[in-house]
């Protein structure tokens, strides 16, 4: 149904609601989902969580619905989908049409999840991190050591990997054939790329460290203050509230459905008495 | 007047027996812009390290002597304490990015100094406006072009608007447009009062857009010269430590002046235009002659070695294409040049020439054969490409086994390698190294082993991916003597990348001039100067043509 992530995120409009939700809410929000997801294993409660998504979606504008209005026939085939699986399904014996909700429910569980992750660039999902960090360190009376390092972490992976290109591509112009070697051919060649790419690397950090030591920035300095505002907007309590109830209802509908309830029982009792099951 | 004076300075770094620098006397007043200079090596790096203690508090090193920063001694003090005084600003733009998000790294520097959201807020503002850097205050770091990361390393820098700012080769990694915008920055501060330190090595554009109130001249850790610019020049300070002066000034002294005149040489273009309404018809002549004399390279150019048509080439994830439609071929014994700013596609033009890259649409035949013929192992026996740094390949153990790993690589016989391994040693001056570590020897000598690599390999093309980047011109003429020494000795093929225009004026026979993926020019070098789409490329010409324009306005 979905080929791939970016087919999910294709929809998501630019200027959307979306990109105003607080990235803390975000993460909370695909934490949340995963958790929801995995209290429903029936498909009552999929279709339970597709509705409550489909009121998120309306909820937002999201482009992706209009898209939907503008189909009247997918919308038709869909609401009547959803219809009938609901009124089979409610009774536990929609089993036929389970696997189709489910991965109507997957469209919509892996869009929130890319919703969630990918209207946030990776520069957002490690600022969000490093500030959960940071929060913790300061909370903790302690110099934001751990979040300091995982930010210059998460910052050179690029530059490790310009450097290892570059070392890569230059061996190669001196001859080097890693594809065609033998084991100790091999090991020579990954030498010839690992010791350059030590070297440079080592230079790197030592020309950050330089330069963030004379910026006042030292893990063992205590942060003195936060520009992140701590405050969320309406939309984000919104969100949240959303979710936590979702959540909430999720494991009570998981109680009440569970095959060990006593009304579960004694409906599979009642319709295994007339011969329906 | 606050001042900053350094009384008999000597440095000496943990587990070395040395000492990098030595008896440094230096005084210099509040709201001047020092130009330091002198070859790799010399000691620049380290005085200026110890301007707000990084050395010796986070570099390990015994000071000796006195420092005295405005009232305030950096040996005592700590790092973090000098930051509201002292900024740095280092060359590697890459380096100095602690954050994945432009605004964050202003941010970042003004929460460890506790200021108020508020003035977080107008300080990050007024920064971003200021560096024409709104429009990528949320952007991701990681993607900005070279020019723009220097940029927010520069914000980053002046977000606790220090008084003394230090710049260590600020422009050494960016092209003629943007080193242009960050020397006016310079410029700027100068205006605000700031006092500036920088090390530079390009001193024709320092002349142009910063012109210092002071020269100080380093070489082998000591002080050599220091003074006003026109004293130091006149004292031949820069030659002698094989440096050249500022090139207006230069042609302009060759001239048969007058007393007067010779007094007021010019060193910018600024202060050229109004020395040429000084010069007589007969000087004007003359110094024209300087100009248009332009000594090159007999080409020796032989069959078609390269051919392009139609070659276009797109890298992964990517929505422009690198190259768009690139037709022309290169001819054995031709030195040409490659030029263009960062991104106009330079880089990947020749890496379709040493096969680390092919077509994705067109053609490109090598020697007769198409390029997907050509592995990037085959290709090196042909085709050497020395990179801009030597740490990009520096690995083995000896100076003999690093200048032999290439042809040995390219089938060799490990006695005839060997033999041209000491054979080319000895053309780059470095024989008596062969038993030494190769990552020990300074940067120029590492130049000189990677130039000894390529040279070992016998090729017959020499690709020179921007020689002039972090080089001192001391290295940089090594370098470009020993490949003109090979490119009359042998019938081989010089492609120079650079957007160094000077460097093209000096040895170039033939420009190829990039924007955008495409060659928008493609001639001889006089014409590609004299060419006014060069401005379409972001590129001007050197010095000489800009001289020769100015003096032709005034006849």
């Amino acid at each position: 149904m979905v080929s791939s992530i970016d087919d999910i995120i294709s929809y998501i409009d630019g200027q959307g609601k979306i990109y105003e939700i607080d990235f803390r809410v975000k993460m909370i929000w695909v934490l949340l989902t995963i958790l929801t997801a995995v209290i429903s294993l029936d498909a009552l409660f999929n279709i339970f969580l597709l509705f409550c998504t489909i009121l998120w979606v309306v909820s937002l504008k999201s482009p992706i619905f209009r898209k939907l209005k503008r189909n009247k026939a997918l919308v038709i085939f869909t609401f009547s989908l959803i219809l009938i699986t609901f009124l089979f399904s409610s009774l536990n014996y929609a089993l036929i049409y389970y696997k189709m909700t489910r991965e109507l429910y997957f469209f919509f569980f892996a869009r929130s999840v890319a919703i969630g992750f990918l209207t946030a660039s990776v520069a957002l999902i490690v600022l969000s991190s490093l500030h959960t960090t940071k929060t913790i360190e300061m909370t903790a009376g302690r110099g934001p050591t751990v979040s300091i390092l995982t930010f210059l972490s998460f910052r050179s992976v690029p530059l490790v990997a310009y450097h290892l290109n570059t070392v890569i591509d230059s061996q190669r112009a001196r001859g080097l054939e890693l594809e065609k070697l033998g084991i100790r051919s091999i090991l020579r060649g990954i030498k010839a790329i690992i010791i350059p790419l030590l070297v440079l690397l080592t230079g790197s950090v030592d020309r950050t460290s330089k330069v963030l030591e004379s910026r006042g920035i030292n893990p063992t300095v205590k942060h003195k203050s936060s520009y992140i505002q701590p405050k969320l907007k309406k939309i984000d309590y919104f969100l949240l509230i959303y979710m936590i109830t979702l959540l909430i209802i999720s494991i009570y509908l998981s109680i009440i459905f569970s095959p060990m309830h006593a009304t579960t029982t004694l409906t599979y009792s009642v319709f295994s008495e007339l011969g329906l099951i | 007047m606050r001042k900053i004076v350094f009384s008999d300075i000597s440095v000496r770094y943990r587990r070395t027996s040395e000492e990098q620098i030595h008896d440094i006397n230096l005084e210099i007043e509040e709201g001047q812009l020092i130009l330091l200079c002198g070859p790799s090596g010399s000691g620049k790096s380290t005085l200026t390290l110890l301007f707000n203690g990084i050395i010796p508090h986070h570099s390990r090193a015994i000071v000796k002597g006195e420092i005295n920063v405005f009232g305030r001694n950096p040996l005592e003090e700590k790092v973090a304490n000098m930051a509201n005084l002292v900024g740095i600003l280092l060359q590697d733009p890459e380096s100095q990015l602690a954050t994945s998000r432009v605004k964050d790294e202003i941010i970042l520097t003004l929460e460890f100094q506790g200021k108020a959201r508020d003035e977080i807020n107008a300080i990050l503002n007024r920064l971003l406006t200021r560096f024409e850097l709104d429009k990528l205050a949320e952007a991701d770091s990681i993607r900005l072009s070279g020019g723009e990361k220097q940029l927010v390393a520069l914000a980053a820098m002046l977000s606790l608007d220090p008084d003394i700012i230090i710049l260590d080769e600020p422009t050494s990694n960016l092209d003629p447009f943007n080193t242009r915008k960050v020397l006016n920055h310079v410029a700027s501060f100068k205006e605000e009062g700031k006092t500036i330190i920088l090390i530079e090595h390009k001193i024709n554009e320092v002349f142009n857009y910063c012109p210092p109130d002071k020269i100080v001249i380093m070489d082998n850790g000591i002080i050599f010269d220091q003074g006003m610019p026109k004293d130091i020049v006149q004292r031949d300070s820069l030659q002698k430590i094989g440096l050249s002066p500022p090139k207006i000034y230069d042609y302009c002294s060759r001239l048969s002046l007058t007393p007067n005149q010779r007094e007021n040489l010019p060193f910018s273009l600024a202060e050229f235009q109004n020395f040429v309404v000084s010069l007589s018809a007969d000087q004007k002549a003359e110094l024209s002659n300087f100009l248009i004399l332009t000594p090159r390279m007999n080409l020796k150019i032989d069959q078609n070695l390269m051919e392009f048509s139609d070659i276009s080439f797109i890298y992964r994830n990517q929505i422009d294409n690198a190259l768009n439609d690139i037709t022309f071929s290169i001819n054995k014994g031709e030195l040409i040049a490659i030029v263009g700013n960062n991104g106009s596609g330079k880089s990947t033009l020749v890496k379709h020439m040493i096969g680390l890259h092919k077509p994705k649409a067109g053609n490109l035949i090598i020697d007769g054969k198409d390029s997907k013929n050509w592995t990037a192992a085959k290709l090196a026996r042909k085709v050497a490409f020395l990179f801009q740094n030597p740490d990009y390949q520096i690995f083995n153990s000896t100076v003999l086994k690093e200048v032999s790993y290439g042809a040995k690589n390219c089938g060799m016989k490990k006695l005839l390698a060997i033999e041209k391994a000491k054979e080319s040693l000895n053309l780059v001056k470095l024989i008596d190294f062969v038993e030494k570590d190769p990552l020990k020897l300074s940067m120029g000598q590492k130049q000189r082993v990677a130039v000894a690599s390529a040279l070992t390999m016998n090729p017959e093309v020499y690709v020179l991916d921007e020689p002039t980047t972090g080089q001192d011109p001391t290295s940089l003429k090594g370098i470009m003597d020993l490949m003109l020494t090979e490119y009359q000795r042998s019938s081989a093929t010089i492609i120079l990348v650079t957007h160094d225009m000077e460097l093209v004026d000096s040895v170039a026979n033939r420009v190829l001039a990039m924007n955008d993926g495409t060659i928008v020019l493609d001639d001889l070098t006089e014409n590609v100067f004299a060419n006014p789409l060069l401005s379409k490329c972001n590129l001007e010409p050197p010095i000489r043509i800009k001289m020769l324009q100015v003096l032709n306005q005034s006849i």
